[in-house]
Parts: C-alpha cells; sequence; structure tokens
C-alpha cells in the first residue's frame, strides 16, 4: 500500500455467478429468474423474468469485466463468455482477497455488476424488489469469510417503499454495510420525494449510508438534446455522471437533509470534481427568490457535513478542490473489472495522493470510506 | 478590484427594444417579426410569428431586468411592463457605458434578452435565420458609437449551416467580434456534427470566437429523469450539464483537429466543472471507447487550447483548479441584469479571485476575454 496508508477501494464491482437468481430468489419467483442463455447463433444474452435483455446485445456479456482490454477484444464473440473472460479476482471470494494483497488494497467495498443492468428493464416492484433480495443474501454470503476485506453492499429498488425498508433492515442485520439505489425509478419519482421518508429514516436509525450507483437505464429517461449519437459511446460515457448528479440534487430540493440530520449520502462512480460547481450553484440559487428550497441551511452546508463523493482515482482536479470543499469528502474507486474505466488506477491513485497533503491523502486513500461505512 | 486591473465583463446582457425585429427584420418576414402584445389581463406576453409563446408566461417580461429584486417586486401585474422595469442601463447604449464607469470596467460583451428565449419554439429554419440576421445588424448599431466599450456578439441559429455560415461572415463585418449558439439544435444534430462545418471554417477565418450561451429550451431535453423536475428548486444546477453535453460533441467529432484556430466559449453555465470535464474526457478517451473519438491528442490538450469558459462571480471553488486547467482559461461575467443570479457581482468577483495569484487574477478579470475575441 502506497507510504502505509490505509487504502479502501470505495466501489469495486463483483461479476455475479450466472446462477445466482435462480438459487438465492425466493421458491415463488425462482421461475422468473435472471439467467444467461444463448440464442442460435450460440451468442450470450440476458433474460430477466423470462425475456430477453433489450439494452445489450447479444454475445457481449464476457465485455463486463474486460477492464483494460481493447475494442477488438470486446466484439460480441461466441467464444468469449461471461464466465470465461471474467478476470482473476471478479467472481471468487479468495482471489479477489488475493488480488487485494497484491495491489496493497485493504478492502474493497463491492458493487454489483448484472444487478445494474436489470432495473431498467424490470418494471415490476414485486419482481425487483425479489432480485434485489436475492442478491443481497448472495453478496452478504459472498463476503462472509472475507476476514472483512470484502464489504458487501445492499441493492434497493424504489418502487416498493415498505419492501426496500424492510429489506434494508434484513440485510444490514445480515452484514450488509450500507445500500445503494439506481439513479432513476421507473415511476419517475425523484429521489428526495417525501414518500421515500421511510426509507431515509430507516438508513439514519442503522447508521448506514444511502448510495446512489449508476445503472443501465431506460431510453426513455436519456436526453433529447440531440440525436444520432446512438455509436457515440465516449459521449456517452462522459455524460453519464449527469443521471447520478440529478438524483442527488433532488434530495435537496426536497429538504431531506433536516429532516434526517444524520443521514449520510454517497455518490458513486459519477466523478467528485463537479462538487465545486454544485456547491457554489447550489448556494446561489438558495439566495435567489424565485424557487427557494426548503431548506434551513445553504446547500453547502449539508454538503460538507451529510455527503460524500467517490472519485475516479484519474481525477486530476480534486488535488486542489479538496482544499475548498474539505479533505473529508472525497473516497476513490477502482471500477474493477469494468470496462469503462483504465486498468491503471493503482498508479493513478498514487499519482493523485502525491499531489495532495498527506492528511487529505490519507482521506481519500481509505480514512473517509473507513469512517462513513464503519469498517 | 485595483485601478489598476482591466475588468471586462464576458457576457452582460441587453433588453433589446420592444420593435427591434419590427424594425430590422427583411421586409418580407416583417410581418412574422417577435413582439411583445398585452392579454386581456393586461400582462405582457411574447409572440413568435404570429403565436404567443408558451415558454414566456404572461408578465414575464417585467423581471427579465429583475437582477437584485425581491420575489414580490417580481410577480406580474399589468402595470409592470419590460420597458418600464428596465434598470438604468440595459435597454440604451449611453447609459450602459456610464454604468460600466461606475463599476469601473472597461468593457462588456454583450448577449441578448429576447433573443435568448424564441430559439425554442420557432421551428422555421429560414424564420430563424431572419431572426437572426436582425437581431445582429441591431446589436452592431448599438455598440457602434462605444466600439471601445461594448461589444456586439452575434447570435446563430445551427438550423442551416449555409445560412449561419454567411451571417458569421456578414455581421463580423459589421463588427460584431464573436457569436454564439444555443446549446441544442433544431435540427437536434450535435453541435460537433460534420454538416456544421461551415460555421466553424467560418468562425475560424473571421478569426472569431464560438460561443455556447444557455436560452430557453425545448420541453424535455433534460428533464425527463422524473416528474415536475421544471417545479423543482435547485435543479437550475444541471445548467453545467446542458453546456457539457453540445462541448463533448466537440470532442467526438473530431472538430478541434478539422479547425485547429477554432476557438469555442462556454457560457453562463458554471467554470470550475471544467477541470472534472477535463479529467473525465481524458479517461473516456484513454479507454477503447476513445477510439470513436477522432482526435490526434486527448481532450484536455484541446480543451487548454481552444476552450475558453466563463464563470459566474460567485464561484468559489474556480480559485481552487485553475492553476490545474489553466490561468488563460476563464472568464467572469456578470449576467446583468437578468434576474437568475444576484446583483452584487463586483463584490462576489473580489471573492471569486480573492485566494489566486496574481497572474491568475489579471487573467480572470479581464485580460483572458480581451485576449480571446482579440479586443
Amino acid at each position: 500500500m502506497p507510504n502505509g496508508k490505509l487504502i479502501i477501494d470505495a466501489d469495486g464491482h463483483i461479476l455475479e455467478p450466472e446462477d445466482l437468481w435462480q438459487n438465492y430468489l425466493e421458491e415463488k419467483f425462482r421461475a422468473r429468474a435472471i439467467c444467461i442463455r444463448r440464442d442460435e447463433a450460440g451468442l450470450e444474452f440476458l433474460e430477466y423474468d423470462g425475456k430477453p435483455a433489450a439494452l445489450m446485445r447479444h454475445g457481449v456479456l464476457h465485455t463486463l469485466g474486460a477492464m483494460g482490454r481493447n475494442a477488438d477484444e470486446l466484439k460480441p464473440s461466441r467464444e468469449r463468455t461471461y464466465r470465461n473472460t471474467a478476470p482473476f479476482g471478479a467472481m471468487d471470494m479468495k482471489e479477489r482477497v488475493a488480488l487485494l494483497d497484491r495491489e496493497g488494497i485493504d478492502k474493497a467495498i463491492l458493487y454489483p455488476t448484472i444487478g445494474l443492468l436489470w432495473e431498467a428493464e424490470v418494471e415490476d416492484p414485486e419482481l425487483s424488489a425479489a432480485y434485489c433480495r436475492a442478491y443481497n443474501r448472495w453478496i452478504a454470503d459472498f463476503c462472509r469469510d472475507s476476514d472483512g476485506r470484502l464489504v458487501p453492499v445492499a441493492h434497493l429498488s424504489l418502487l416498493d417503499v415498505p419492501a426496500a425498508v424492510a429489506e434494508l433492515e434484513r440485510a444490514v442485520k445480515d452484514g450488509c454495510r450500507g445500500a445503494f439505489v439506481a439513479p432513476f425509478n421507473h415511476l419517475r419519482k425523484a429521489h428526495g420525494h417525501p414518500d421515500y421518508d421511510p426509507l431515509f429514516a430507516r438508513f439514519q436509525e442503522l447508521d448506514v449510508a444511502y448510495g446512489i450507483h449508476p445503472t443501465f437505464e431506460p431510453a426513455s429517461l436519456a436526453s433529447r438534446r440531440f440525436e444520432g449519437l446512438g455509436a457515440s459511446i465516449w459521449y456517452r460515457q462522459v455524460t453519464a455522471c449527469h443521471s447520478a448528479q440529478v438524483a442527488f440534487t433532488t434530495l435537496f430540493s426536497f429538504g431531506v437533509f433536516d429532516r434526517f440530520p444524520k443521514l449520510k449520502t454517497v455518490v458513486l462512480e459519477s466523478g467528485a470534481g463537479w462538487i465545486g460547481y454544485w456547491v457554489d450553484r447550489m448556494d446561489a440559487l438558495y439566495e435567489v427568490p424565485i424557487n427557494r428550497a426548503p431548506l434551513k441551511h445553504e446547500p453547502s452546508h449539508y454538503i460538507r457535513s451529510q455527503c460524500w463523493l467517490s472519485a475516479d482515482p484519474d481525477e486530476r482536479a480534486i488535488a486542489g478542490l479538496s482544499r475548498f470543499i474539505g479533505e473529508d469528502r472525497f473516497f476513490w474507486a477502482s471500477d474493477f473489472p469494468h470496462q469503462d474505466h483504465g486498468g491503471h488506477y493503482m498508479k493513478e491513485l498514487t499519482e493523485l495522493m502525491a499531489a495532495m497533503p498527506p492528511s487529505a491523502a490519507a482521506k481519500l486513500a481509505g480514512q473517509n470510506v473507513a469512517a462513513v461505512y464503519g469498517i | 478590484m485595483s485601478a489598476a486591473e482591466i475588468v471586462v465583463d464576458a457576457d452582460g446582457h441587453i433588453l433589446e427594444p420592444p420593435d427591434l425585429w419590427e424594425k430590422y427584420l427583411e421586409p418580407k418576414y416583417q410581418p412574422r417579426a417577435i413582439k411583445i402584445v398585452k392579454n386581456d389581463a393586461g400582462l405582457e406576453c411574447l409572440q413568435y410569428d404570429g403565436r404567443l409563446s408558451e415558454q414566456a408566461q404572461p408578465g414575464f417580461l417585467s423581471a427579465l431586468g429583475g437582477m437584485g429584486r425581491a420575489q414580490d417586486e417580481l410577480r406580474p401585474t399589468a402595470e409592470r411592463t419590460y420597458v418600464n422595469c428596465a434598470p438604468f442601463g440595459s435597454m440604451d447604449a449611453a447609459e450602459r457605458v456610464k454604468l460600466l464607469d461606475q463599476e469601473k470596467l472597461a468593457k462588456a460583451v454583450l448577449y441578448p434578452t429576447l433573443g435568448i428565449l424564441w430559439e425554442s419554439e420557432v421551428d422555421d429554419v429560414e424564420l430563424s435565420q431572419a431572426y437572426c440576421r436582425a437581431y445582429n445588424r441591431w446589436i452592431a448599431d448599438f455598440c457602434r458609437p462605444y466600439a471601445d466599450r461594448i461589444v456586439p456578439i452575434a447570435h446563430l441559429s445551427l438550423g442551416d449551416p449555409e445560412a449561419a455560415a454567411a451571417e458569421l461572415r456578414r455581421a463580423a463585418k459589421d463588427g460584431c467580434k464573436g457569436a454564439f449558439v444555443a446549446p441544442f439544435t433544431i435540427t437536434r444534430k450535435p453541435h460537433g456534427h460534420p454538416d456544421h462545418d461551415p460555421v466553424f471554417a467560418a468562425a475560424q477565418e473571421c478569426d472569431i470566437p464560438l460561443a455556447i450561451h444557455p436560452t430557453f429550451e425545448p420541453k424535455g431535453l433534460n428533464r425527463a429523469r422524473f416528474h415536475h423536475m421544471e417545479r423543482m428548486p435547485l435543479l437550475g444546477v444541471i445548467a453545467s450539464q446542458i453546456l457539457q453535453q453540445p462541448l463533448s460533441t466537440f470532442f467526438q467529432f473530431g472538430v478541434f483537429d478539422k479547425f485547429p484556430k477554432l476557438r469555442v466559449v462556454v457560457l453562463e453555465s458554471g467554470s470550475s466543472w471544467l477541470g472534472f470535464w477535463m479529467d473525465r474526457m481524458d479517461e473516456g478517451y484513454e479507454t477503447w471507447m476513445g477510439g470513436t473519438v477522432p482526435l490526434r491528442r486527448k481532450p484536455s490538450e484541446y480543451v487548454r487550447e481552444q476552450v475558453w469558459v466563463s464563470g459566474d462571480p460567485d464561484e468559489q471553488a474556480t480559485a481552487y483548479v485553475i492553476d490545474y486547467v489553466g490561468r488563460d482559461r476563464f472568464f467572469w461575467a456578470s449576467d446583468f441584469p437578468h434576474p437568475d443570479h444576484g446583483g452584487k457581482y463586483l463584490e462576489a468577483l473580489e471573492r471569486m479571485v480573492a485566494p489566486m495569484s496574481p497572474e491568475a487574477r489579471r487573467g480572470v478579470v479581464g485580460e483572458n476575454v480581451l485576449r480571446c475575441y482579440k479586443l
């Protein structure tokens, strides 16, 4: 570990076993399990609730663990499968711990992979809650014997609030150290909406962090600004941070932080360097009489006390910004083994830490996330 | 500001005379002029092409010059009009120069007010070009007697790129020192699309910057995620997203290699996010997704040579990223006399630049905009 500091990956991913949902769903839902099938051409595809997934081409499930690979290796393939291309540490607990050892990482907080894909295409609240429960039971089991090195976080669907509240409670009892939600929901109800108050109350009571993590999304939610950018994958990647930014902002629009002054909120995999602008602009809007937000304090007050951001380790603007926002606000994350980030995260982290004062570097590297998640 | 500093407002507004389009449109289009009319309740409404604007609410026009006023004073009444609520310096060139004198500003670069409202509701490409030409002739005339103090900028609409390119050349000859476009296009073609190359070629040839300035927008471009987003407090913070989208398309389509002398300016959408955006664009460029970006170098290198950003003076974070992004990249702007920013912009500017080095500060308060616009 660089300079002997505590190093924690705030957002790593695992590739779930193909039969996770068949094994972990309650009996009643088992026939509707998420599974991987092959089409007539022998190409893998995902199936949710008996229907083929529409948002992913056939034959590209092998790209889900393709961090650092080149475009040629990401083409649809019969030979390359979800399982046979999964890199070391992506699917096996002991391997992942060995990978952490090799990289000098103390702990990793784990998020799903297939679990980030299905929600865009499953509108049934009951099934969504069941899919989440199945994943949550599995990830708790997966991490259980890792000696605290792998930290499970639960997935919650916002479509059924009482079910989400019950599941948060169950999952935390089972070992999960927090939970995350997608930046959208099929009801189009903003994250800050008072209907979710029972959920925020339970997060606060259990003293676990509420995370917003990007997922696949229904096409109807995408920005309609431009047409013809379907193949412009780079453009879609750079603008993908916009989803979580909007969901996060609605927590301020609805005054969530005054109602739940101990709620801890984390924005994941959406960059962190935007938060300086966000603080400045929300504070300025708060002062303008039109559209007054129902908040007792300026928005920056809540950001500096109840919000954390997980930075990509190659975000070099963070070094300066942490002097403005505060050293306590940032985590770093590897995104391993996903292909939308390069594979050089330890080198990048070391460079980023070198550009910061030692106290800020130590906090970014692991102390902040350890404090927020109590690990 | 010290007396030795050259202070330039990179983005001030004027309130156009209500009869501008009746007077400056070519005779053929005069019956279709933008006009202010009164409704049955005596409230002023905007009319484009014979239709009432849906987005500019009745009575809203009197608030357009309402910078710094209390909410009570912005409420629509039959007594309050666009003209009688216009503050000193917002409609008259000699007054504006006096205002600059009072505030010790060397120059102001001027943008429209009604001119940033109509484009979202006028689908007729030919009429859009005519509306732009009328404004551009007028703003050149308006600034002509005070050419060393107030700087005219042409409005272009990308719906007809050849016509927009011709208008850019005409307006530049007539005295305009730059041009701006909306963050959306009537055709929904991304800004960087090769169909817009004639406009980029003309801007490069005339050696004037091409800016993107926020405007009223067609409904639903960025607000489909949740119900009632229009009414949610603080959601105005997504102004950065609205500009990051068109800006990113310049990279996705490789505009900066095709037009290595093109200068692109981002206005009224904050500035401290530019470091974040450089990091994010580079990060995507360095993965396999960068293969879809036809640029020879990584995006941040073009940002540091060909992109400028104008900050809100109430941005505190900019000082903490300026050394990383580049001291020569940032302007500040008053937004006078619009009500969506506070009125104490010079005090705010003092705070914005206070943590900066003397060189960085000189650039931000005025020298950068002088260099970029060759004033």
